[in-house]
């Protein structure tokens, strides 16, 4: 049972073998991984339940209910770049697009080399990444499902000779809603409140939402339980507060709140927060001369990795028209020309493998943080160069014209233009940016020099303390990281499990 | 989230003026923001918000009604709408990026507010078979014809 909010009727204390702070792509497998090896576990949460029932697909609740800050969080620098976590049952996981990669291996092989992390192997996780795709049931759809959007962007990229391909989902009888950022719906996204967690309720794990852990217990520099309050979501208000003790800890905040909330409890490995990650993207909308009708289909249907060479990644992206209208140019009787079109609308999204590494702060007291992230011009002029590849695709797909996030040059009418725009000079703060994957900020290593956690996930400070969430991912992968996360999830999960039963056993 | 509005009195004055700017009634499509209570939403769309961003919002309107009287004599919500509307067009195309972001800004909230409004999404030609025809809590009400308009 998951307990929420109108549940609690005071304060709550409990006694487990593992407490775990967050019920992410990390919290959620570390949480059913022991419960189901026998031992006691508490899942918190801070946001609330949601579930098919309870959300309607749009995304003004969605982002509302669903969303850390509703959906404002994001990193300053120059630009300012949105980043949208989420904040309920299930984790970003809930509210992302499905799209499942393994890690590259060029990624694991960098891992390896860079961080010491020799376990990293393709070998070694190859039966972790069986079994996380298995639970969450990572399958490839048929086109069908895969979007009307992303018709428009296969015809070009097979006039150009591109291989524009499926992505892979996890998700069990799709239907193509397309509104997977939102809430699916039909309850067809595995994500982590509809596999991991109910699995990790019946091997009797207790899960709690709206409880807002604060504090880590620390005693001789051994981890004894965590402190917080239970929140009142309608006020955001502290109501009640709560007590676990625990052997073991394992934070899994998300990359942006991890750092700060270790910091808040005196951790201080120079790492923690640094070598923040997020993969910055752009999108590219093109108007075309057929009805598309972009939101029938998954909302992240394919890709064309071509260019992965020169780090960027394209991957289809179709929202509902309150966002999509928004960030197209034209207000009053220009945006409502542009409005009556949105049924012929194309949208394909560039991502890059970036190797700027940006910071995390702790802003005051408790878990407030501030991300810096200043993009260096080399990951500029890749998304802009991923931008300009896309509206190529777009126009040799038989587009009338094409939007760019580039306030130098919004709109695109002819081939002409996408080679203008490639020797076209654009600074990172005339670019409309965002970004879906912090990483990198509680970094795995071999050593606290290079790292925050060492390779099975605990604190190189603090024993028994366990970092388990995309803060732990040493790098940028280009590529979407929820599977590397619930791998690496389940690797901390198998540690913690040895390392507690040795202790236990000894005792 | 925070329990009182954030856009009351002259700032919910001001951001109707916006809204009403940015999506005005007639045009390609009938509808417009003026026709429909939508501050009661962008409360809440708001309160949901890093309590830093959503204190920032009031200054933000502030900032687009004093800009407007230093370029045209007048604060924002006495222009025309279509003086509005260009006005506001005219700081999606600012060199500026803190005046590119502020109209960025209040489109999202108009947009996120307006297009969840199944009948208004359906006259751009959105309609979704997956999804429950359903009214945002408390908001998106027609207003009557009394109250329409200004």
């Amino acid at each position: 049972m998951i307990r929420q909010f109108r549940d609690y009727d005071g304060d709550i204390r409990e006694r487990c073998d593992v407490c775990v702070i967050g019920s992410g792509a990390g919290g959620a497998v570390v949480a059913k991984e022991l419960a189901e090896k026998g031992f006691s576990v508490v899942l918190l949460e801070e946001g609330g339940h949601h579930t098919k029932e309870t959300w309607n697909g749009k995304p003004t609740q969605g982002l509302i209910d669903m969303y850390r800050d509703g959906g404002s969080s994001g990193t300053l620098g120059n630009p300012f770049i949105s980043i949208t976590l989420g904040k309920c049952i299930g984790g970003t996981t809930t509210v992302n697009s499905a799209t499942c990669f393994r890690t590259p291996n060029k990624v694991l092989l960098r891992w390896q080399m860079e961080l010491g992390l020799d376990r990293m192997t393709r070998a070694n996780l190859e039966p972790y990444f069986d079994r996380v795709e298995k639970i969450i049931n990572v399958t490839e759809l048929p086109w069908e499902v895969l979007g009307n959007g992303v018709r428009a962007i296969k015809r070009g990229a097979d006039r150009l000779g591109l291989n524009c391909r499926p992505l892979k989902h996890n998700v069990r009888n799709c239907r193509g809603c397309g509104t997977c950022q939102f809430g699916c719906p039909e309850g067809a996204k595995q994500s982590m409140d509809v596999t991991y967690i109910p699995r990790a309720d019946r091997a009797g794990a207790r899960i709690y939402a709206h409880c807002r852990a604060e504090k880590l217990v620390i005693d001789s520099r051994k981890v004894r339980g965590v402190r917080g309050s239970i929140i009142d979501p309608s006020t955001g208000r502290k109501k009640f507060s709560f007590e676990i003790d625990a052997h073991a800890v394992v934070v899994s905040c998300g990359s942006l709140i991890t750092p700060s909330f270790l910091k808040a409890n005196g951790l201080k490995n120079r790492n923690i927060g640094r070598h923040l990650q997020i993969h910055p993207a752009g999108r590219v909308v093109a108007l075309m001369n057929e009805k598309i009708e972009g939101w029938k289909g998954v909302s992240q249907g394919a890709c064309i990795d071509n260019f992965e060479d020169e780090g960027i990644m394209m991957e289809g992206i179709f929202v509902h028209p309150s966002l999509m209208l928004a960030g197209l140019p034209g207000v009053g009787a220009r945006h409502k020309e542009v409005a009556v079109k949105y049924p012929n609308i194309a949208a394909f999204g560039v991502m890059i493998h970036d190797s700027t590494a940006g910071r995390v702060y702790r802003i005051a007291k408790g878990r407030g943080f501030i991300a810096t992230y200043a993009i260096r011009k080399n990951d500029m002029e890749k998304i802009k160069r991923g931008i300009a590849y896309t509206a190529r695709i777009f126009f040799a797909g038989g587009a009338l014209r094409v939007f760019t996030p580039f306030a130098n040059m919004p709109v695109l009418d002819s081939m002409e233009d996408v080679e203008k725009l490639l020797k076209l000079k654009v600074k990172p703060n005339q670019m409309e940016m965002m970004a879906f994957h912090p990483l990198g900020t509680c970094r795995m290593a071999r050593s606290p020099k290079l790292g925050a956690v060492k390779g099975d996930g605990e604190s190189f400070e603090v024993k028994n303390l366990y970092v388990a969430d995309g803060s732990i991912v040493p790098t940028s992968l280009g590529v979407n990281p929820q599977v590397t996360i619930m791998t690496l999830a389940t690797l901390v999960a198998e540690n913690i499990s040895n390392k507690l039963f040795d202790e236990t056993h000894l005792a | 989230m925070g329990s009182k509005p954030v856009l009351k009195g002259s700032s919910a004055a001001t951001m109707r003026y916006v809204m009403n700017a940015i999506i005005p009634e007639g045009g390609a499509f009938p509808a417009g923001a003026s026709q429909y209570d939508l501050i009661h939403r962008a409360n809440e769309v708001l309160r949901s918000y890093n309590p830093s961003i959503a204190r920032a919002f009031p200054f933000i309107l502030l900032y687009i009604q004093a800009s407007a009287f230093l370029r045209h004599g007048r604060p924002f919500t006495r222009l025309s709408i279509e003086k509005a509307g260009a006005f506001l067009e005219g700081m999606e195309h600012s060199p500026f990026y803190h005046r590119r972001m502020t109209i960025l800004i209040m489109k999202l909230i108009t947009c996120l507010v307006f297009y969840e409004i199944d009948e208004l999404a359906a006259q751009i030609g959105y309609t979704h078979g997956c999804l429950r025809a359903s009214r945002p809590r408390g908001a998106g009400k027609k207003k009557s014809a009394a109250r329409k308009g200004r």
